[in-house]
């Protein structure tokens, strides 16, 4: 027998018949460091045991070693599981079937101790006797090493993961002793400290990095940890880095235990938050400096969710409204905000949920009230616009709005102004006016022809007097923007008649013909009578003013789709070329009409050129020196009333 | 013969008034303020008001137009209204007047024919 049962098996000398070698096997079998034994049906029991076999089961001698049956030298149990005495039966089966069988088994000594061992089991026949020799070698102590082993490749497979784990995740990890010096970190820490690998860092202590102005807070904080036992989680600091910069630090520290649960460090990690901390400090300077613009504004802004609840109420709305900020946000916007009709002071029309419901910018009425807190009536004027998100559902809308008290009040004034203006210089001219009048019915038969003279020219001044001072009026009305605009139906034809009344005494004196050409008869339009007279008082007396004798005047009035067209022509002096561009200035009079009437304004067709341009209408002309002119006005109307034309 | 109301603060302008009407079947009363013209309207029932919109005395044309028009008994006094402010006479004609006239645009003729027309 060799020292190894598994080469014997290759040998496979198991079936070959031992009598010759008998002797040689003899002592083979006593000298043998391995157990050997022969085994032999039907009981399977022990027949034969060498000294190594009795010493191996701690037998007294061959003799007890044989009184035991296989299965009570082993456990009940083999580590599989299974039952000793069904297993065992099995292996000699299988030795029986194929000729050997070699396994692993776990004994048990007399004594009772197990131990683990390969078995070798043969089938030999001899003497045409066939029994089971069988081989075993206690494993006991190649399963110790082995174990150890096992276990020491666990623990570097361990080791191993541990590194890629703390490698491979994102953040820093760092332990240090209870005397805080480092005892272990990833590279991401180390690269932090400035250092290349984990192993430069060990030993040493935060005042030896670059971080050695803040060692004292971390050190701190460690401290802390150690003392309380507690873990620190999730707190911000900064730290230094290698070059000098400040990065920001999100970290979390914890006690780092033995398997005895004894305290030997602390653990921490952390993450460099810098990006996020430099971004959130960014939204939060946008959002002071949006805030300051925001509150700087002249006029109240306020933005409200789109179910009407107010998220952001400038300074300027606390002013108007009376409610602080803190006060409207969080409230639907109608709780703070009441807009009435300055008319008849009924609710206004809700333009904030007209501007979120239907898309659009809606402004507030004009004459619109904001009733605030004291219940103060505040004239305001302007604006609500939805607002959307970046895929275009709209999410709320912003208001805007300011008080125009003192717009008003300084409307009021100008109004008031040219009031008062056009009284207290109309008021002497009437005066003159109607005193001349008078003088002049008894004049004829009173005065001498010279004396006569004198008061017609009296009267002829008033009355331009009066002219200009209308002309002033409207030109200042139209500048200051406070010209009223009153539209109502007006007969064309009745205008025009007023017009060429005023003229009558000019006309007749230059014996000038006058055509009227109008679409149809009434022509009624829904137009500003004033702006109508303004239009042909201005170019009638221009007309007659500027024809020659015999002249002749043609008036057309026609409508188009949205405007009504009027020209009016005569073959009198024209505009010289070089002039025809100054026409329309305010104050300019061209060098021919100086000559022929030195008393006029220059405001005629200027006032009707602002007039028109106040209403969005247009004047032009065509004009050739001694030939004449035609000029051509463009009036927009407003619908015509159902049933009526022109 | 039919009585003429002139509310008019300017005495100057009611004597040209009156020399303007000279000859006509009309019987001119006179008053200052608007208070008096509302005193002389119960007083005489004219048959019609020229009335000033510039009144001293706190109640101005607007005021007394209103009152007469308010007034059951006034109410059917024709108004025509003669003024030397302009822009006001959609203002006059929504609260009553029959007419609106500018004084310095109006000769005294013409208001001596409107006066006929309001008072035949």
């Amino acid at each position: 027998m060799t020292d190894n049962p598994k080469k014997e098996k290759q040998n496979n000398h198991s079936e070959e018949p031992i009598g010759k070698n008998e002797g040689i096997y003899r002592s083979l079998f006593v000298a043998s460091r391995d157990a050997i034994m022969t085994l032999e049906p039907p009981s399977w029991r022990f027949t034969s045991g060498n000294p190594a076999t009795i010493e191996m089961f701690k037998a007294k001698d061959e003799r007890e070693f044989l009184s035991y049956p296989p299965w009570q030298l082993s456990p009940e149990f083999q580590p599989d599981g299974q039952s000793s005495a069904k297993k065992a039966q099995e292996m000699i089966n299988v030795a029986m079937q194929k000729g050997t069988n070699f396994f692993e088994w776990v004994h048990k000594k007399i004594t009772g101790e197990l131990f683990s061992a390969e078995v070798l089991l043969s089938k030999v026949t001899y003497n045409e006797k066939v029994f089971l020799h069988a081989v075993i070698r206690d494993i006991t102590e190649r399963k110790k090493a082995e174990k150890i082993n096992e276990d020491r490749l666990r623990l570097q497979a361990s080791n191993t993961m541990f590194q890629q784990v703390i490698e491979a995740i994102p953040v820093r990890i760092f332990w240090k002793d209870n005397n805080l010096l480092y005892l272990g970190c990833n590279t991401l820490f180390a690269r932090d400290a400035g250092k290349k690998t984990p192993d430069e860092l060990i030993g040493k202590s935060d005042y030896e990095m670059g971080w050695k102005h803040e060692a004292d807070m971390y050190r701190k904080d460690d401290q802390m940890v150690l003392l309380s036992k507690k873990p620190k989680i999730n707190y911000e600091e900064p730290q230094t880095t290698p070059q000098g910069g400040i990065i920001w630090l999100r970290t979390s520290k914890t006690p780092l235990l033995n398997q005895e649960g004894k305290i030997i460090g602390v653990l921490g990690t952390y993450e460099d938050i810098t990006e996020h901390k430099n971004m959130e400090e960014k939204i939060i300077d946008d959002k002071t400096k949006d805030e300051a613009i925001l509150d700087s504004i002249g006029d109240a802004v306020i933005a409200c969710d789109k179910n009407g609840i107010i998220m952001l109420f400038n300074n300027m709305a606390e002013k108007i409204s009376g409610y602080s900020s803190l006060e409207a946000i969080g409230k639907h916007y109608r709780e703070i905000l009441k807009f009435i009709k300055e008319t008849d002071e009924t609710i206004s029309e809700d333009f904030i949920a007209e501007a979120i419901q239907q898309n659009k910018i809606t402004k507030i009425e004009n004459h619109t009230l904001l009733i605030n807190r004291n219940d103060e009536k505040i004239p305001i004027m302007n604006s609500a616009a939805p607002f959307k998100n970046s895929a275009g559902d709209i999410i709320g809308c912003v208001v805007v709005f300011h008080d125009i008290t003192r717009e008003r009040q300084i409307d009021k004034a100008k109004t008031e102004f040219v009031l008062l203006a056009s009284h207290q210089l109309r008021t002497p001219l009437s005066a003159i006016n109607w005193n001349t009048e008078l003088l002049l019915l008894h004049a004829r038969t009173v005065f001498s022809e010279k004396q006569l003279q004198y008061v017609e020219e009296i009267s002829r001044a008033t009355k331009r007097m009066v002219d200009l001072v209308n002309s002033l009026l409207d030109v200042s009305r139209l500048d200051l923007g406070t010209f009223v605009v009153q539209e109502k139906d007006v007969n064309i034809q009745e205008v025009v008649q007023t017009c060429l009344k005023e003229l009558k005494q000019e006309i007749e004196k230059k014996n000038i013909f006058i055509q009227e050409r109008y679409a149809s008869d009434p022509l009624i339009a829904f137009v500003d009578q004033k702006i109508l007279y303004i239009i042909f008082q201005n170019l009638l007396s221009n007309s007659v003013k500027y024809s020659f004798e015999e002249g002749n005047v043609i008036l057309t009035v026609k409508k188009e789709k949205e405007n009504i067209l009027i020209s009016v022509a005569d073959n009198g002096i024209g505009i010289p070329s070089n002039e025809k561009e100054s026409i329309g200035t305010k104050l300019y009079r061209a060098k021919n009409v100086q000559r022929i009437d030195p008393n006029g304004t220059g405001l005629g067709l200027y006032t009707v050129k602002e007039v028109l341009r106040y209403i969005g209408g247009s004047l032009w002309f065509e004009s050739q020196e001694n030939k004449g002119s035609i000029f051509y006005v463009k009036l927009p109307y407003k619908d015509f009333k159902e049933g009526r034309h022109i | 013969m039919k009585k003429i109301l002139f509310i008019e603060d300017d005495a100057d302008m009611v004597v040209l008034y009156r020399d303007a009407l000279k000859g006509k079947d009309v019987h001119v009363i006179e008053a200052r303020t608007g208070k008096e013209g509302l005193t002389k309207v119960d007083l005489e029932q004219p048959d019609l008001i020229i009335l000033d919109i510039m009144l001293p005395g706190g109640m101005n044309g607007f005021d007394v137009l209103e009152q007469l028009k308010v007034n059951p008994d006034t109410k059917g006094i024709p108004v025509i209204v003669l003024t030397n402010l302009d822009s006001e006479e959609e203002v006059a004609k929504k609260i009553g007047a029959v007419d609106y006239r500018i004084k310095s645009n109006t000769s005294l003729g013409d208001i001596v024919e409107l006066i006929e027309k309001h008072i035949h």
